[in-house]
């Protein structure tokens, strides 16, 4: 997988077109590349806009790339059924939960093959970060969260994801586990300066790149500041100085 | 959406509305209308679904001592008064139940005046103004012209009446913008007679229909958080 020009991804949190519209406008790849690299819709966006919603964003300037954030999890014929449903909206990538099992990943990597080499990319959420380990084990699962991870991080790629959706804390370590090749994209990315939240579960967007990272979310950082083009920019220009 | 099932006078009535989700059950204390019951017999309907929907006792004019007698048989969760507001507000400081008072409306202007007419009330059922000579209020099963109430945004919440029907009420919420309504001839097949499935499908069809208007406004979160405390 070759090194996207702008590893942000702006996560449009919005259940609103018109909001969404206005951030896709100001944040997207404009010219002279000075957006963000992707744009993020959620299932929130997605159950009020649907693929109308989508497409809105999709075929208006600036033609952001789309991670269509659905976490999928079903039988694999349903979810086979999903991802063929939302192939022609033309996602660069869309998210599936690992906890459906390695047959569902197949059958889901199946589907998304019709679209040929521009298919989405498909990631996997392995354990939600909203998931303690009291929480985890309330659902039967006594393993660490840690080695939940781990376990279906492993799981999700062997049956045909490309990548993984990971908190910060777990890049590092997936990264040393899966090699080079698998994507991974964080959320709960803090950049510096960012109104500062628990600072020992988060990394800076820097942090987050050295520790392995292939993309970065980010939304209320972006989205809620003064000037949202500006704090994306602003980003954007300390991982590059870092680069350089 | 809020719908309210009034003149329940049968407890199959009374288990229908209440299994198909009514959001109230309307007793009707006016002795003229064919729904009307003693309040024995109401207080025994309303038993047989003690935990059931809110009830709402339907009074035409009465005195304080008729709404007395009622409460005293059996328990009400509100009371729906048709005639002078003053007489509304009285009965609601004696008995200190809200009370939704009736208003007719049939122009623009009648918004104003029920909005006044309903203050220091708890809700406002609107219905279309009786036709001349009628001898019973309420709507008496003619329709509002409910693009009237399109953007009507009064400061007490309001039910929609009058007219509707299974067939008819998702239009209704539709162009009036109601975000309740009741219905009691609607769902019957003759005068005092409720029927199951129209009680059914004007409960569906309410829902669903308010389903499809502009709900919630839109909001923002934030998909990126840990959620971890």
């Amino acid at each position: 997988m070759g090194q996207p020009a702008n590893r942000i991804i702006a996560a449009l949190d919005t259940t609103d077109l018109d909001v969404a519209q206005t951030w896709a406008r100001t944040l997207g790849p404009g010219i002279g590349g000075s957006g963000v690299g992707m744009l993020k819709l959620g299932l929130a966006f997605f159950l009020a806009q649907g693929p109308a919603g989508v497409r809105a964003l999709t075929n208006a300037p600036p033609f952001a790339p789309i991670f269509l954030d659905l976490k999928l999890h079903d039988i694999p014929n349903t979810v086979a059924g999903a991802v063929s449903a939302v192939l022609p909206l033309g996602a660069a990538m869309l998210t599936l939960h690992a906890s459906g099992g390695s047959a569902m990943i197949a059958a889901a990597r199946r589907a998304a093959e019709a679209a040929g080499p521009a298919r989405p990319k498909l990631l996997a959420v392995t354990v939600l970060t909203s998931l303690s380990a009291e929480a985890l084990a309330e659902t039967g699962v006594g393993a660490s969260p840690q080695a939940q991870v781990l376990r279906l991080a492993k799981l999700a790629l062997g049956a045909g994801a490309d990548g993984l959706v990971c908190s910060p804390q777990e890049v590092a370590m997936l990264r040393a586990e899966i090699g080079p090749e698998p994507l991974l994209v964080v959320p709960g990315i803090r950049p510096m300066g960012s109104a500062a939240g628990d600072q020992a579960r988060t990394l800076t967007p820097r942090e987050a790149v050295a520790a392995g990272a292939d993309w970065l979310v980010i939304g209320r950082p972006i989205t809620q500041a003064p000037d949202p083009a500006a704090a994306a920019a602003a980003i954007t220009a300390d991982l590059t100085a870092r680069a350089a | 959406m809020r719908v309210k099932i009034c003149g329940i006078n049968s407890p199959e009535a009374l288990a229908v509305a209440a299994d198909a989700g009514a959001d109230y059950l309307g007793f009707v204390f006016f002795p003229p209308s064919p729904r009307y019951l003693s309040p024995a017999q109401a207080a025994s309907l309303r038993a047989l679904r003690p935990e059931g929907p809110p009830g709402v006792g339907l009074f035409v004019k009465p005195t304080l001592d008729e709404v007395a007698r009622v409460l005293a048989e059996m328990r009400l969760d509100a009371l729906q008064i048709y005639g002078d507001p003053a007489l509304a507000r009285a009965i609601r400081q004696h008995f200190g139940l809200p009370v939704w008072l009736a208003l007719g409306v049939s122009a623009p202007a009648d918004l104003a005046a029920a909005e006044r007419a309903a203050q220091g009330l708890d809700g406002m059922v609107i219905e279309s103004k009786p036709p001349t000579g009628a001898t019973r209020p309420g709507g008496n099963a003619t329709a509002l012209d409910w693009s009237l109430l399109a953007g009507w945004n009064p400061p007490l919440p309001w039910l929609l009446a009058g007219g509707l029907t299974p067939g008819n009420v998702a239009e209704a919420i539709a162009r009036s913008g109601a975000t309740g309504v009741d219905v009691s001839s609607g769902v019957e097949q003759a005068p005092g007679a409720k029927d199951k499935a129209l009680i059914r499908a004007f409960i569906t069809s309410s829902r669903n229909a308010a389903a499809a208007l502009p709900a919630e406004p839109h909001r923002e979160y934030d998909s990126a958080d840990q959620g971890v405390p």
